[in-house]
Order: C-alpha cells, then sequence, then structure tokens
C-alpha cells in the first residue's frame, strides 16, 4: 500500500541533468554488477496473521479462521516467524492484540527483512451501505462516515474509507466500540509506517478491501465495482492515466518507509466470497492465494512474486468463478502499484 | 551559388534497444532492458546538399523487462504506448545529432494499473544513404524518463531506423 495519508509528496520542479559520460559509465557498471548476479532469496521476515469467522455481535462466516490457519501454515513453511506465535482467530482477534502484535514486529523486523499482514473476515466500504439491509446501518455510523471525508482515511487509490472488521465490531449497534474493535485505512497505514522492514505487503480476503490500497500514482482500469465486461484499455483510461501525472506528486523520500505492497481480494465496491458454494475449503481468494506457490511462478525463476500471485487469482477467478455469478457479484483482486515486486514465496514444483 | 534543395517526407520504421537505470528511494538501483518499435513521419528540409535540418514525429510501442531478483525485491516489467517528436541536425552520410521528446503511457505487468511519463533523449547519430529514396540512421541516444513511481530513471541504448524518402513534386 502506497500511503498518501501521512506524508505530502514533493512535486518535481525541474529534471536532473546528468553529463552523458557520467551517465553512460553508470550504466554500464551498474550492468556489469547485475550481471555477477547473486541469489535473490527471501528475505528473512514476520507475519501477523488474523482471521475471523465467529462475531460476538454480528453474522458471522464459515471459512476466515479456516482460511487464517493455511495461510499460517504457508507462512511458516516459507521460513516466516509468526507475531502471537500463531495465527489470531476468532474471540483472539481483538484490536488490543493486534496492537500488541504490530509493536511487537516494529521491536523485531529489522530493515532487511520482510513483514507480512494478512486478514479474513469481514470489511466494509464506505458507500455500501445500501446493501446492507438486514439490519441496516445506523444514522450514527452514517454521520461517523460522512465526518472522515477529505481526511486521512479517505487516501485510498479510490477514495473509499475502507474497515476490516475484528471479533467484537458491531457497526449496527455500537459505533464507538467499532471504532474501537476495527482498523480503518488509515489506521493500518499508521501501524506499517512502524515496521522498519523495507519489504512490506498487506494481504486482506475481506469485502471492500480494495479501499485500502492506497493512491500510488497508477490508475486502475478494472472499476471499482467489476462486472465483467470490462476489457482491455479505453481512451478514458488513457487520459486518466495521463491526468494522475500531471496531478501526482513525484516519490518522496519521506514516504519510502511507509510503503507496502497490497492485495485484496476485492475492490471497494465489491464483495469477496466464501468457496463452500464453488465446493471449496476456503475463501474463493484465499483458495487460490494459497496455490500460488504452486502454480503462479509464471517465469520458472523459482520465486512467486507479489505481481505473480496477484495474477494468477485474478485469473483463476476470472476465468472459474465469475462465470457462476452475474452483474455486481462479480469481484476481481486488486493490486497496488509502484515500481518495485516483492518476492512473496519460494515456488513448491508439483 | 548553393542550391536550394526541396524538402523530402519519410516514413520511418524504427527500433530501440536500451538499458535502464532505475532508482527507488529505499531500494538499489538497477538495470531494465528496453525495446521498443517506432514507426513514424519525417521531414528534412536543406539549404545545403549534403546536411539538413530534421524535424520527426511518431508512435512507439515498448517493453521494460523486469529487473533481475535481488534480496528478495525486482522492478516490475513495464509494456508502453509512446508518442514521440524528434528534432535535429544531420549530415547525409555523416554525423547528426538528433533530440526527442516522448509521452507514454505505461502498464505494470500482469496488472491492470496503468501510468505516464515523459522522456527526453538526444544523441548523435549516423546516417548512411542506401539508394535514391531509402536511408539507414544509427544513433546512440542518452535518455531519462521523468517518472512519480521511481526516484530516477534513464539509460543509453541503441537505436537503428530505415526511413523511406518521398520528395514533393
Amino acid at each position: 500500500m502506497t500511503i498518501d495519508s501521512m506524508t505530502m509528496r514533493v512535486r518535481r520542479t525541474g529534471i536532473l541533468i546528468h553529463r552523458p559520460l557520467v551517465i553512460g559509465i553508470a550504466g554500464v557498471m551498474l550492468a556489469v554488477v547485475s550481471a555477477c548476479g547473486n541469489d535473490p532469496g527471501l528475505a528473512p521476515g514476520y507475519a501477523i496473521v488474523y482471521g475471523v469467522a465467529r462475531y460476538a455481535h454480528i453474522s458471522s462466516l464459515r471459512q476466515p479462521d479456516d482460511d487464517a490457519t493455511a495461510i499460517a501454515s504457508l507462512l511458516v513453511d516459507q521460513g516466516y516467524t509468526l507475531i502471537g506465535d500463531g495465527p489470531r482467530l476468532n474471540e483472539a482477534a481483538t484490536k488490543d492484540n493486534l496492537l500488541a502484535d504490530f509493536s511487537a514486529a516494529a521491536a523485531l523486523a529489522e530493515p532487511g527483512s520482510s513483514f507480512f499482514f494478512y486478514f479474513a473476515g469481514h470489511g466494509y466500504g464506505a458507500g455500501m451501505e445500501a446493501y446492507y439491509s438486514d439490519p441496516p446501518f445506523s444514522q450514527e455510523w452514517a454521520d461517523y462516515l460522512a465526518s472522515l471525508e477529505g481526511t486521512g482515511a479517505t487516501a485510498g487509490r479510490e477514495g473509499v474509507v475502507s474497515f476490516l472488521f475484528l471479533h467484537e465490531a458491531d457497526p449496527f449497534s455500537d459505533v464507538p466500540l467499532t471504532i474501537r474493535e476495527s482498523i480503518r485505512t488509515d489506521e493500518l497505514a499508521s501501524l506499517l509506517a512502524g515496521i522498519r522492514s523495507r519489504q512490506k505487503i498487506v494481504v486482506m480476503d475481506a469485502c471492500h478491501s480494495g479501499g485500502f490500497i492506497g493512491s500510488d500514482g497508477s490508475y486502475d482500469t478494472v472499476p471499482s465495482s467489476y462486472s465483467g465486461s470490462s476489457e482491455g484499455i479505453s481512451l478514458t483510461d488513457a487520459v486518466n492515466a495521463a491526468s494522475l501525472y500531471l496531478s501526482h506528486g513525484a516519490l518522496d523520500p519521506g514516504a519510502a518507509g511507509q510503503a507496502a505492497a497490497v492485495i485484496s481480494a476485492s475492490g471497494a465496491h465489491e464483495f469477496s466470497y466464501e468457496g463452500d458454494w464453488a465446493g471449496l475449503s476456503n475463501g474463493v481468494f484465499t483458495h487460490y492465494f494459497l496455490q500460488a506457490p504452486l502454480k503462479a511462478d509464471r517465469n520458472h525463476d523459482g520465486y512467486v512474486t507479489v505481481s505473480e500471485a496477484y495474477a494468477y487469482a485474478a485469473a483463476a477467478i476470472a476465468s472459474e468463478i465469475n462465470h457462476r455469478l452475474s452483474g455486481d457479484a462479480r469481484f476481481l483482486p486488486r493490486v497496488s502499484g509502484g515500481a518495485v515486486d516483492f518476492v512473496l514465496f519460494r515456488a513448491i514444483a508439483q | 551559388m548553393v542550391a536550394e534543395l526541396p524538402a523530402d517526407v519519410s516514413v520511418i520504421v524504427g527500433t530501440r534497444h536500451a538499458a535502464l537505470m532505475v532508482q527507488h528511494t529505499q531500494f538499489a538501483a538497477a538495470v531494465q532492458p528496453l525495446s521498443e518499435l517506432q514507426l513514424g513521419i519525417g521531414t528534412r528540409t536543406a539549404s545545403h546538399p549534403v546536411a539538413g535540418f530534421r524535424a520527426e514525429a511518431g508512435i512507439g510501442v515498448g517493453h521494460i523487462g523486469a529487473s533481475r531478483l535481488h534480496r528478495g525485491y525486482r522492478y516490475r516489467g513495464l509494456v508502453t504506448r509512446s508518442l514521440w517528436i524528434a528534432s535535429g541536425w544531420a549530415f547525409e552520410n555523416g554525423l547528426g545529432l538528433m533530440a526527442t521528446g516522448r509521452a507514454s503511457l505505461a502498464a505494470y505487468e500482469m496488472t491492470s494499473l496503468l501510468f505516464s511519463f515523459v522522456e527526453v533523449e538526444l544523441g548523435p547519430c549516423i546516417t548512411s544513404r542506401l539508394g535514391r529514396h531509402a536511408k539507414l540512421e544509427w544513433s546512440v541516444p542518452f535518455f531519462y524518463q521523468s517518472r512519480h513511481d521511481v526516484r530516477r530513471a534513464m539509460g543509453i541504448g541503441l537505436r537503428g531506423a530505415i526511413a523511406l524518402e518521398f520528395t514533393p513534386p
């Protein structure tokens, strides 16, 4: 997640002109260094894994705790160290535990390490109230969302305030409790900013989790509510991408410690689904994400990166799941932009 | 007395291959291979029989390959579509200097994400006439990409192009 909410980006006003000879020599030197090669490896890392199927006050789900357990097992096999000695499931998925886990990670994670945060459970994105009518959201909740307009909470790519609900959240009846027992877009950004790892990866299997992807200077040609009909790049997409260049500042060195790569199961205005209706033992997105070490190594270099895992899951959902859904029910995972692609897993031979 | 030569109109097909050096704020620099196919039109006006001012414009279709993996990360590959304009001055069957400005639309590989950037290029060129209506041009362009997703992106490449010339009556 490239975070805009915590920093101001400095707009570049000029072009650095280097003497051609220096550029040429530097390019040759870097080519030599790159050609020497070394094992890219998988930087040793720490992980925080949360899965909430049982909720105290709202409808429970069936698979997120199993999803988190499976993800935790995969991460341990890949060499990650789990913070909290295991996934935080159901009643253990509280805000106090989350804050404690991130504090522990902040103390342990070295700059050369990787950090991985996974969440499976209920999610929410502002603007989706009409889809929740039984029970409906309260006026107090609507007023709270209105108070967040224009703040850092809406700084994501789609300008939507999004939430991940922990075990005690109760957005329909107790707004203060929900504010306390949920993770908001800017709150997660703030927690990640405290982690010193250069490589930070966030994966969320929750409805509307696309709202957590920051405004990273790239334009997503997949609309916030994918219906399966948009293919390719339109003239409007091209114009929007060009406009973004003019309005978005250059990379700010001060933001370097806050950027993270994010994969969300769905867009800010989309749902993500449990998988039992499709014969899957995990949530739909997590089911395919778990296959990434086996099937997503597109360039066969022995490693699966964020882009490769995302591309595999998105393609699988598009081809195997979305034809079973119609219209607004269709969804696609989303991924954050930025020039750097992190290694997620060592590929596993089938 | 120097003869006044008519302007030529040319169709240009070229290819550029380059090494792009990319630097992020918190990651080491890396080198990415760049390839581009260019199609354009150009014109040459000359008041001298062996040299002249040239102007060209066209489109480009390109690919920037992902960098090598290094310590758990690499730079993403890009697919690019560009509009470019170039001008310069060159001797026939000799040296010249060309400058190019380019506006590009880029997509990160394996994603649906678009961004754009502008690029400036400058380099010497050598022109060889292949016949009455064709000439071959080689150039070594140095270029700088003004991008918002990295701290710096610049490089050096080799460009080859064939120009098919038509002299208006």
